[in-house]
């Protein structure tokens, strides 16, 4: 098992770059107030319902 | 991390970093490793950050693998020279996209273009596009997706 850390993790970080804690397992470099991205709204729940759907990807896009 | 949760969870021997800049889609990746493994394994972590403004330092990474970004982007260049900055000499980097295949599927890829949510390229054009920036490629393709494998 090789594990990872918030230590660790930072390591891999540039020196400017400012690592925060956001639950357990997911950090940011974002800053707190940036407004999210079009996936964290409803789009978000459509992309992972739909587009990561295996059917849909096979019957679509062919894969 | 619908398709590759479940990969992940069978390598355990190397440290990953997942990286995201939608804090739903990290949360609903980490939710279907929790329900595969009854937890998060520990070599996996998340990191919401930028891919177009990568906070890594150089040469960071052996293995790079970008799921279905490329699709997303007008412009791959600046894209493409951030994950060269952050691999190491050898490392590898792998991509999947959606492309034009000749398929009825391009004219509902056009459809997303037309909304703006995708950019449909050939793959000549990312040929072209990844040797223009010394990133040879080899890539198979199945439907309209394409799976890129950078050869330096």
């Amino acid at each position: 098992m090789s594990a990872i850390d918030e230590n660790s993790l930072s390591k891999l970080l540039t020196n400017d770059v400012s690592l925060r804690h956001v639950e357990p397992h997911i950090y940011s470099v974002l800053a707190n107030n940036k407004v999210g991205n079009t996936y964290d709204n409803k789009f978000g729940t459509f992309y992972d319902l739909v587009a990561c759907n295996p059917i849909y990807n096979r019957l679509i896009w062919g894969y | 991390m619908a398709f590759t949760a479940k990969t992940y969870s069978l390598y355990p021997d190397r440290p990953v970093v997942l990286l995201d800049q939608s804090l739903k889609l990290l949360r609903i990746a980490k939710s279907r490793l929790t329900k595969l493994n009854g937890k998060v394994p520990d070599n996996l972590i998340f990191l919401h950050a930028d891919a177009l403004q990568l906070p890594f330092a150089p040469k960071t990474f052996d293995t790079i693998i970008s799921l279905n970004l490329l699709h997303v982007l007008d412009d791959i260049n600046n894209l493409l020279n951030g994950l060269k900055n952050v691999l190491t000499k050898d490392g590898k980097i792998l991509f999947t996209t959606l492309i034009k295949g000749n398929r009825l599927a391009d004219k509902y890829l056009k459809v997303w273009e037309d909304a703006g949510e995708v950019v449909s390229r050939k793959i000549e054009e990312l040929e072209t596009i990844f040797a223009g920036l010394g990133m040879p490629i080899e890539f198979d393709i199945n439907g309209n997706m394409a799976f890129i494998h950078c050869l330096s």
